[in-house]
């Protein structure tokens, strides 16, 4: 009477990113799902779901194998999978959204009485008091993650529940009434799987726990037997490792930020030194990519400072902060940073191209030069100045986005990277950890933010962990480790063994 | 900054494919339809009519298409930035009026009243920036606002037409210079102003970038509330220009006629000459396509005496014809991978 998945393998070309997982779920278990990014979590949670077949192993529900799964065949077999970003109609009313796609019908007509009723006894359930015709998207985010769940329940007799990163953008009162929701389902005998970056969570409601790490279990068990330490190692791989023993030679400092607010986030108050690489890390809505992009301009900030080389810098859009010497990578390549019908040489050189011109006129010798020599110091591939952005693969469109910036070095003062190789193959992270440490040789603070403290290990010169908003800890130099970090992050560090 | 120019690279990108598939010929073929349109359907009117392919009736036909590449040329700017300017027909309407009663009403040089009219319109035209940059509203609701806006204030100036603006006005709509009529002229110099705009400028760049992920633009350093603003003043500027061409034309300007819907012909030009709706894509070649075409097409049928509304038939398929075409041209991967699989 349980989900049952054995030695589930799954290759994206050539890599394999699951290798022989097994993980079972039985009836009224909470069961956690922890790893670093890039671990395989998503890729097992697709499987679940049907969006993918894995390559081998098997899935079994209560006993009867679950073969060519799709997603249909999922949702009519009770697995529903509640995502990060949520199918609800934010202009349609809480009654309307329940029921898309399957309204109550009367002939050719929506039976509203009916759905009214149905919907009542359905929000009473789950203890979601709203009323039937609020608009969804005046509810705060807590509310439509139990609406979505809702609406996964009255339409299938939900036997596995997946609960992917819920509580990412939830406050701590939504997350206990999510959590209280949570222990109902479970009462009721669902399976749920649960995936976190909040390792305090696991020990709140989670009855085992499964890590991966680079498409392995390393650590699977009960929580009550539990130790945080052990949570940690697992998910670290035991690295108590400080990537480069780098000899800090930082300078004067760069960028100053005091006391500075925002979207989300704030009062931060932080420096960065010349010739240094400062890593933000925080998990997923920790407020770092507000902080990072209200610093580059993108949002105003609501109060506090920020000076430049001396110079306070009145942050009002990306264009008057980049006059300054501060530039961004964002994290979201498609929406926020690529031009994908434009060619490599458009998008490698759009924030050169008013300098290179001579007068109004632009100089195709001069732009040719640049993105010729800025190509070959990223290792662009193919080095081809008229293929479309859209056209290169995912790790070569970062280096189009982060060239931007090294065509434009003579200017730079800080660079910020958001997420900087999210998406990334092996071989272009490498090409950009190697490009923002010639970038601090050359005088520039690079400051970067991300979710995975991996990679903050491997690049910072000194790391802030962020958490809520704020900086809770500073680590330098060999401290910077991915246990580190992960202690910091979820406040175990006073907790003993 | 000291940039050597390099030469090497010349080369290399020249052997490389191009952005998007140029050198797919399926793409090719799709892309060339209007070229080839065009080249048939002068064909076949020269085979119909023996007075197509003569000097006067070229004469007739550049005249005729003049004024709208005038004002195709920066509405395909606005297009390609993702947004649009509905309202030309009226500020049309508004310029010629304002130059034609400054002339018979007041007696002003026929020059400076010409450039006051021009001035008009790019006040007209930095007005429809102003509230599309300054207010959430799309595009399309500001000026379809502005176009019966600035029309009723033409229809306020004056209710009948000012006419007979004198003999500088008549050189001006229908004067020749080496042959060529004075409209045509200043129809190439907008056109090529416009290409090296687009092409030899940075703010080509921008109006791309901008179509294409105004985010993305932004948040690199463009500005992305400044340039649309620009083009729309040099849009509304275009269209008073037309408006004053167009008033010498007649030697006229009726206030409640002139200009009405020629919104919609400079739009057909731009769509049919492949610039997409939804912004980032198009070319200024694809503009005087365009512009040729519909020329080309209403005189030969005008010559074969096909009927109005037969004319309007034809035009409103070639515009749907050519644009699917066009929509098409960018999914050739598409079509060939269905190919494939029969």
């Amino acid at each position: 009477m349980t989900l049952q998945m054995v030695g589930i393998e799954k290759s994206y070309s050539g890599f394999r990113v699951l290798r022989g997982v097994d993980l079972s779920v039985a009836p009224g278990e909470v069961h956690a799902l922890l790893g670093p990014n890039g671990a395989g979590k998503s890729t097992l949670i697709k499987c679940i779901a049907g969006a993918i077949n894995p390559e081998a192993g098997s899935i079994r529900l209560d006993d009867a194998p679950v073969e060519d799964l799709t997603p249909t065949r999922a949702f009519e077999l009770g697995i529903a999978v509640i995502h990060q970003h949520l199918s609800l109609v934010d202009v349609l009313s809480v009654t309307d959204n329940l029921f898309m796609g399957h309204e109550l019908r009367r002939g050719p007509l929506i039976n509203r009485r009916a759905q009214r009723r149905v919907a009542r006894e359905l929000l009473d359930q789950f203890g979601i008091d709203v009323p039937l015709d609020a608009k969804v998207g005046t509810l705060p985010i807590g509310t439509k993650q139990l609406l979505e769940i809702a609406k996964a329940w009255h339409r299938t007799d939900v036997k596995v529940i997946v609960l992917d990163e819920p509580t990412a953008s939830l406050s701590e009162s939504e997350t206990q009434r999510l959590f209280a929701e949570v222990a109902r389902m479970k009462q009721r005998g669902a399976r749920i799987i649960y995936t976190t970056h909040r390792l305090g969570e696991v020990f709140r409601i989670a009855d085992r726990v499964t890590v991966l790490r680079d498409g392995m279990v390393t650590l699977q068990e009960p929580v009550a037997s539990l130790v945080p330490q052990r949570l940690v190692a697992a998910i670290s791989g035991g690295n108590e490792e400080a990537a480069g023993k780098r000899t800090a030679t930082a300078g004067e400092v760069v960028l100053d930020v005091d006391q500075l607010a925002g979207p989300r986030f704030g009062p931060v108050s932080l420096q960065a030194r010349r010739g240094e690489i400062l890593g933000l890390y925080g998990v997923l809505g920790s407020g770092r990519t507000s902080l990072l992009e209200t610093l580059a301009g993108r949002f105003r900030p609501s109060a506090g400072q920020v000076t430049v080389n001396g110079t306070r810098v009145a942050v009002t859009s990306p264009a008057r902060v980049q006059r300054a010497g501060v530039a961004l990578v964002p994290s979201d390549r498609q929406r926020q940073a690529l031009w994908a019908t434009r060619s490599a040489s458009d998008n490698l050189l759009l924030p050169s191209f008013g300098r290179l011109a001579a007068g109004a006129l632009r100089r195709p010798g001069r732009e040719r030069g640049l993105f010729q020599r800025t190509a070959t110091a990223l290792d662009l591939q193919p080095p081809d100045a008229r293929r479309a952005g859209g056209a290169f693969s995912g790790g070569n469109q970062q280096k189009l986005v982060l060239g931007r910036w090294l065509a434009r070095i003579d200017e730079l003062s800080v660079l910020l990277l958001d997420e900087p190789t999210q998406g990334v193959d092996v071989g272009a992270r490498r090409k950009i950890y190697d490009v923002c440490r010639e970038l601090t040789e050359r005088g520039v603070a690079v400051v970067f933010a991300s979710t995975d403290a991996d990679e903050v290990a491997a690049l910072a010169d000194r790391a802030l962990v962020i958490d809520a908003g704020r900086v809770i800890a500073e680590l330098a130099g060999d401290e910077i480790t991915e246990k580190s970090l992960l202690d910091h992050a979820h406040q175990f560090t006073g907790v003993t063994a | 900054m000291t940039t050597t120019t390099s030469t090497t690279t010349s080369a290399a990108s020249a052997s490389a494919p191009a952005v998007g598939a140029k050198r797919d010929p399926i793409a090719v073929a799709l892309r060339s339809a209007l070229l080839i349109g065009l080249v048939v359907l002068t064909i076949f009117f020269t085979a119909q009519s023996n007075l197509f392919l003569t000097a006067g009736n070229l004469k007739n036909i550049a005249l005729s298409g003049a004024v709208l590449m005038v004002v195709a040329v920066p509405q395909a700017l606005l297009v390609i930035m993702g947004v649009v300017d509905l309202s030309v027909g009226s500020v049309i309407g508004l310029a010629g009026v304002v130059t034609g009663l400054l002339i018979v009403d007041h007696g002003m040089a026929w020059q400076l009243a010409a450039l006051i009219g021009i001035a008009i319109g790019a006040v007209a035209g930095l007005v429809n920036g102003l509230l599309v940059a300054f207010t959430r509203l799309s595009p399309i609701i500001v000026t379809l606002g502005t176009l019966q806006l600035y029309r009723g204030i033409t229809q306020f100036l004056r209710s009948n037409p000012p006419a007979n603006f004198g003999k500088g006005m008549q050189l001006l709509g229908r004067g020749l210079y080496l042959g060529v009529p004075v409209p045509v002229w200043i129809a190439l110099v907008v056109f090529i102003i416009g290409a090296i705009v687009l092409y030899g400028t940075p703010s080509g760049r921008y109006v791309y970038a901008i179509g294409v992920n105004k985010e993305a633009a932004f948040l690199s350093g463009v500005a992305t509330r400044a340039l649309p603003l620009i083009v729309y003043a040099a849009t509304g500027a275009a269209a008073g220009i037309g408006g004053v061409l167009l008033s010498a034309q007649l030697d006229s300007a009726p206030p409640g006629t002139l200009g009405v819907g020629f919104e919609l012909n400079v739009l057909t030009a731009v769509l049919l000459g492949g610039i997409a709706f939804s912004g980032g894509r198009g070319t200024m070649f694809g503009v005087l396509l365009g512009v040729a075409f519909l020329g080309v097409l209403n005189n030969g049928m005008t010559l074969m005496n096909v009927p109005y509304y037969a004319q309007e038939m034809a035009t409103g398929a070639a515009l749907i014809i050519g644009a699917g075409l066009d929509e098409l041209s960018q999914h050739s991967q598409l079509i060939r991978a269905i190919g494939r699989r029969r």
